[in-house]
C-alpha cells in the first residue's frame, strides 16, 4: 500500500469522523452489512485500486445468487426481456449525456417491485450492450472521498449509490479509426483540454491543487476564451472526469496554506483514459524532443504505486 | 442468422451514435471504413445487408437505423432512431427540460400551422418563449433557436421561417405521429411524413407529393396529372412555407391553435369541440367546391 493512498484513507476516516450523522460513510458499519441480506452485502467496499471492471465482474457473479434468482423466476421471460431492454436504453441515454447510470435510477425507472432482480437484469443488459455495441457497462470506482453531492445519495443506502457507465470494448486499433464524430459542441476542444488537465494531474503525483491548475492555465493562456475553463471544470466534475476535494488539515500541513481544493482523476477518467494513453499523449507533446527515458520520468512524477 | 455480426457492425453503430443523423454518402463511407478498420478489404455484406444485420440487433432494443429523403432536395439520409416513444427515449437528448418544452411548443406551432404551411415565423417563435411555464428571455430563445438549427432539428429559411428538419421528422416520428395524428399528412407516393412538397390543385383531393417523389413519379408518366383525380398537376402548388393555399381559400386547419398536446392534458372536451369545428369547416369547403 502506498504512502499516498494510506494518507488518503486517513483523510477519509478523518472527514467521516467530522461528519457523524446520517451522511456518514459506512466504512465502520461495513461489518453489520456483511451479515445482512445478500444483496446488501455485495455493496462495494471502497476500492483500493481502480481496476473496477474485474472486481465488479466478480461481484456480479456473487450477486446473481439465490435471492436474485428467485425474484427473476417470478418474472416471465417477456418481462425480463423488457426490463433488460429498458436498462440498455437507459444506459445509452445516460452515456449520451455523460451522466452516470445510478442503480437507484434503474430500480426506480425500470425494475420497480423487482429491485432484487437487479444483478440478473444488469448482467443480461451487459451481454446485450457488448453484443450489439461493443460496449461494456462497468461500475464506476468510488475510491475517493465522496463529494458532497454523492454524500447525499449515500445517505439512503449504500447499495443504491452504485453507479455505472459504458466503456468501449472494441480493440484499441478500431477505436482510433477516425469514424466517430467529435466535432459537435466543441467536443474535440473540450476533450483536448481535459487530456491536458489529466496529464498535469498525473505528472504532479496524481494531485493538483487549484492554485497549481490556475497557474498552468495562465501559462497556457487559457481563461474564459475560447473555452470557459471554470465552467468546463465544473462540467468535468459533474461528468465524473475530475474529482474535486477540499484539503483537510493534515494535508494542509504539507502544502501551502492557501490551497483550498485539489483535483484528482475522477471515476470516468479512470475508465475512459489509461495511464499509457496519457503517457502517449505526453510523448506526443514532446514529439521528436522526447528523451528515451521520458516514460520513466512520467512514472516517477506520478508516484510509482498507482496501477491502472 | 446474424453470425456475420462483427466488430465492423459495432464500429459503424458507434459512429452512428455519435452522428445520429447523416447522409447516405457518409453512411456508405462509414460502412467501408468500418470494414477496412477490421482489415477486411472486401465487405462480406452489401451495404443493405449490413444495415439489415444491424437493424436486426437494434430491433431488440426498440431502435433502428432508418432511411429517409431530405424534403428540400431529396438527398437520401439515415438516422439512428428510437422506435418507441417511451419516457426513457425522451431522455436521449442533450437539452434541458425547459429547452425541450420550448422545442415542443415550436413543434406544435409548426405542425398545426394553417394552410399546410408547416412553418413558423421567427417573430412568432420568439413570442412563444414568453408563454412557457418557465419562460425564457428573448435573447435566450434566440440563441436556443440558433442551436436547434445548428443541431439540425430545425431549418431556418431565407424568409425567416422555421420548419422541421429531416432529422426531426425522422427521429421524432413516433412522438409526432402519436401527438399530432390529425395534423400530419403523408406523401401519397412514399407514405413518409410530408411538410414540404406539392399538392393537388383540387382542394378536396388528398394527393401530396414530396418534390423529389414528384420528380421521380412524373419522370415515368406520360401525362402530368394527379393520380387520383386526373386534374393537371401544377408544381407551383406547394405545401410548406409561403404557399398560396390561403389565397385559394384553403381550410384553416385549426381554429384554436393553442389547445393541443403540449397543453392538452385534461381538456378533452375542448378537443372534441375543435374536431366538430373542423368537420364544419370541411363541409363548408365541400359546398364551395
Amino acid at each position: 500500500m502506498s504512502s499516498r493512498s494510506r494518507r488518503n484513507r486517513n483523510i477519509n476516516y478523518d472527514s467521516e469522523e467530522e461528519e457523524a450523522g446520517p451522511s456518514k460513510r459506512t466504512r465502520g458499519r461495513q461489518n453489520n452489512t456483511e451479515t445482512s441480506r445478500p444483496v446488501k452485502r455485495s455493496r462495494r467496499e471502497p476500492v483500493e485500486s481502480s481496476d473496477s471492471s474485474d472486481s465488479s465482474q466478480e461481484e456480479l457473479n456473487i450477486q446473481s445468487s439465490s435471492l436474485a434468482d428467485k425474484t427473476v423466476k417470478k418474472m416471465s421471460t417477456e418481462e425480463l426481456d423488457r426490463k433488460v431492454k429498458e436498462v440498455v436504453r437507459l444506459a445509452l441515454a445516460c452515456e449520451l449525456r455523460k451522466v452516470p447510470l445510478r442503480r437507484e435510477e434503474v430500480v426506480r425507472k425500470v425494475l420497480a417491485d423487482h429491485s432484487r432482480a437487479f444483478p440478473v437484469v444488469l448482467s443480461k443488459a451487459r451481454e446485450k450492450l457488448s453484443d450489439i455495441f461493443g460496449m461494456d457497462l462497468v461500475e464506476m470506482p468510488t475510491k475517493e472521498k465522496p463529494t458532497s453531492a454523492r454524500r447525499r445519495v449515500t445517505k439512503k443506502e449504500n447499495a443504491s449509490a452504485k453507479s455505472f457507465m459504458l466503456r468501449n470494448t472494441l480493440p484499441k486499433k478500431l477505436r482510433e479509426v477516425n469514424l466517430i464524430n467529435w466535432d459537435k459542441n466543441q467536443e474535440l476542444e473540450k476533450m483536448g483540454l481535459l487530456t491536458v488537465i489529466l496529464s498535469l494531474i498525473h505528472v504532479n503525483g496524481r494531485i493538483l491543487s487549484d492554485d497549481q491548475l490556475n497557474h498552468y492555465f495562465r501559462r497556457l493562456r487559457l481563461g474564459d476564451e475560447p473555452l470557459n475553463t471554470t465552467k468546463l471544470i465544473a462540467t468535468f466534475i459533474k461528468q465524473g472526469y475530475l474529482n474535486k476535494q477540499k484539503v483537510t488539515a493534515i494535508e494542509n500541513s504539507r502544502t501551502s496554506e492557501k490551497d483550498p481544493v485539489e483535483y484528482r482523476w475522477g471515476p470516468r477518467a479512470k475508465i475512459e483514459f489509461s495511464e499509457s494513453s496519457i503517457c502517449d499523449f505526453i510523448k506526443g507533446v514532446y514529439g521528436d524532443d522526447a528523451l528515451p527515458d521520458l516514460p520513466k520520468q512520467i512514472e516517477r512524477a506520478s508516484g510509482l504505486e498507482f496501477k491502472m | 442468422m446474424t453470425s456475420s455480426y462483427a466488430n465492423a457492425h459495432r464500429l459503424f453503430l458507434q459512429a452512428s451514435m455519435s452522428e445520429r443523423f447523416f447522409t447516405e454518402t457518409k453512411a456508405i463511407e462509414m460502412y467501408k471504413k468500418a470494414y477496412l478498420a477490421n482489415n477486411v478489404r472486401r465487405p462480406t455484406e452489401t451495404f443493405q445487408e449490413f444495415i439489415a444485420s444491424i437493424n436486426q440487433k437494434l430491433n431488440t432494443i426498440d431502435m433502428e437505423i432508418r432511411k429517409s429523403h431530405d424534403e428540400t432536395d431529396g438527398t437520401p439520409v439515415w438516422a439512428l432512431v428510437n422506435t418507441n416513444g417511451d419516457e426513457i427515449s425522451k431522455l436521449v437528448t442533450e437539452y434541458t427540460a425547459v429547452e425541450i418544452s420550448y422545442f415542443k411548443h415550436l413543434i406544435e406551432l409548426i405542425v398545426t400551422a394553417d394552410y399546410e404551411e408547416f412553418s413558423v415565423s421567427s417573430i412568432t417563435a420568439l413570442r412563444e418563449a414568453s408563454k412557457l411555464k418557465t419562460s425564457i428571455t428573448k435573447s435566450a430563445a434566440e440563441s436556443l433557436l440558433q442551436k436547434f438549427v445548428e443541431d439540425k432539428w430545425l431549418i431556418l429559411s431565407k424568409n425567416g421561417k422555421y420548419s422541421l428538419s429531416q432529422r426531426a421528422i425522422l427521429e421524432l416520428q413516433v412522438y409526432l405521429k402519436e401527438t399530432y395524428e390529425d395534423n400530419l399528412i403523408e406523401c401519397t407516393l412514399c407514405y413518409d411524413i410530408i411538410t414540404k412538397g406539392q399538392r393537388c390543385d383540387v382542394q378536396q383531393c388528398k394527393s401530396r407529393f414530396h418534390h423529389h417523389c414528384s420528380r421521380n413519379y412524373f419522370a415515368s408518366q406520360t401525362e402530368k396529372v394527379c393520380p387520383s383525380c386526373k386534374i393537371a398537376w401544377k408544381e407551383s402548388n406547394v405545401i410548406g412555407e409561403d404557399n398560396n393555399n390561403k389565397s385559394k381559400g384553403g381550410s384553416s386547419r385549426r381554429k384554436n391553435k393553442r389547445a393541443t398536446a403540449v397543453t392538452r392534458e385534461g381538456d378533452e372536451e375542448e378537443e372534441e369541440e375543435e374536431e366538430i369545428e373542423e368537420v364544419v369547416a370541411e363541409e363548408e369547403d365541400e359546398r364551395d367546391y
